[in-house]
């Protein structure tokens, strides 16, 4: 008989999970570009305004306690419609999953092993996380907490050996609000907040597996204020190293910038070293994801989740090279569309749609448990 | 089962990622469809084709075997 698997993480395993979740793709690619010298400023409002949503989310969670989000639309919308929209949900979720996977495919045969194929990439990296969740969800929080130091270790050493390297130019980040608040809140609407911030609704299906439920919220909301703090010290870093324009032009601003570390002649080419640690906050991503589609697969056609693992990473990898021709094509997508079509009714729509459910439905379960 | 998700994620997927295009680029579906999925000469698509067709395979034995096991314990009942 197969040993059961356990599924339960802790809290400082969440808090990890959600910091490398939000570094993820947004410090490969770069975030806020379009707010130029004031991105930082802009990633600081985003999120600060992002608490509210993720606050929302956490709420949903802890109205039917030990339901993720796919339960929870079952109880609120019958089986039927919640089966169209975790079917939906899956999509979604495989699809952020290629992006993603696509993101760090371009970046490692950009800069790092020019020679292989993006394909070989993809599907090297899916067999890895499909590993991971075969051995589950607590494995990948193991391995989280060992590799977590290094991911924050590297992101704030970068800025302090571009210091000591005098690459850091304070003046490419003035100066402050030049054109008034409109720039940075057109950045923060809806780029920012559904990229990386709105993302945080996969873990509607990661919260319920959280050892202390109660403390899980104000574990996501401290680690989403620390990854965002974390996230504005590197674009403060990137612009003042490259300055806004060079920032914006590049496909990968952080390693453009970590390029320019250059120590006594001897600490060169930490760009490397990033890419090895940027792969972490990857996976942590892509995982979640995949991890949030299985578990909708697994109620949808009523399988343990496990079948489906190797299956589906195998379409995220086909997926994650025919989205689109080019790198150029996949980040325009990325801004023109995505944010519109694909997270906004994802992150806002049905979960602001499912909260007059809850409400009600969770009260019915009280009054019925008070029954009892 | 495991079959069927498969064939439905993957068409589904395929869809969504056309209709990106199509909007993006103001084309028509089918050449769209044309688009993403030809195989072109170096552009090593066929990597990436053969891991889906793995995929497939994959899904067919997991489904035999969950069905043998099904029956078997109809059968020990």
């Amino acid at each position: 008989m197969q040993k059961e698997l356990v599924e339960k993480i802790s809290l400082t395993q969440l808090f990890i999970l959600v910091s490398a979740f939000l570094f993820g793709s947004a410090i490969v690619v770069g975030i806020g570009g379009e707010a130029e010298q004031d991105s930082w400023i802009a990633i600081i409002v985003a999120c600060l305004l992002s608490i509210i949503p993720v606050w929302f989310y956490i709420f949903l969670v802890s109205r039917i306690p030990e339901k993720n989000l796919f339960e929870i639309m079952e109880i609120a919308f019958g089986k039927m419609i919640s089966k169209v929209l975790i079917l939906l949900y899956i999509l979604y979720f495989f699809y952020i999953s290629a992006r993603v996977l696509r993101d760090f495919g371009e970046l490692i045969v950009g800069d790092m092993l020019v020679n292989t194929p993006i394909e070989v990439i993809s599907i090297t990296f899916m067999l890895f996380v499909a590993y991971i969740l075969y051995l589950g969800l607590e494995v990948l929080g193991r391995f989280s907490e060992i590799y977590a130091p290094y991911l924050m270790g590297s992101i704030l050493a970068v800025g302090i050996l571009l210091l000591f390297s005098r690459e850091l130019h304070v003046k490419n980040v003035l100066p402050i609000l030049p054109e008034g608040i409109g720039p940075v809140m057109n950045t923060v609407f809806p780029k920012l907040i559904t990229f990386p911030f709105g993302e945080l609704v996969a873990f509607m299906m990661i919260l319920p597996y959280a050892s202390k439920v109660r403390y899980a919220g104000k574990t996501t909301i401290l680690a989403l204020m620390v990854s965002g703090l974390i996230l504005a010290y590197s674009s403060f870093v990137q612009i003042a190293t490259l300055g806004p324009e060079a920032k914006l032009r590049s496909k990968f601003p952080l390693l453009t910038a970590t390029g320019e570390i250059s120590l006594w002649n001897f600490i060169e080419r930490v760009d490397l070293i990033i890419i090895f640690v940027v792969m972490f906050g990857i996976l942590v991503k892509i995982s979640i994801f995949f991890y949030g589609g299985l578990k909708g697969l697994e109620l949808v056609f009523n399988r343990p989740y496990r079948a489906f693992i190797y299956p589906m990473a195998m379409i995220i990898a086909f997926m994650s090279i025919i989205i689109s021709k080019n790198f150029a094509e996949h980040i325009s997508e990325g801004i023109s569309m995505v944010p519109w079509i694909i997270h906004i009714p994802f992150q806002y729509g049905i979960p602001l749609l499912l909260f007059p459910f809850v409400l009600w439905k969770s009260k019915g379960l009280r009054s019925e448990g008070k029954k009892r | 089962m495991v079959t069927i998700a498969f064939l439905f994620i993957l068409v589904s997927s395929t869809l969504l990622s056309i209709l990106l295009d199509m909007h993006l680029y103001d084309l028509s579906f089918f050449q769209t469809l044309h688009f993403s999925l030809t195989l072109d000469a170096g552009t090593r698509k066929t990597i990436v084709f053969t891991a889906l067709i793995t995929g497939l395979l994959a899904s067919f034995i997991l489904d035999y075997r969950m069905s043998k096991e099904e029956s078997e314990k109809k059968e020990a009942r």
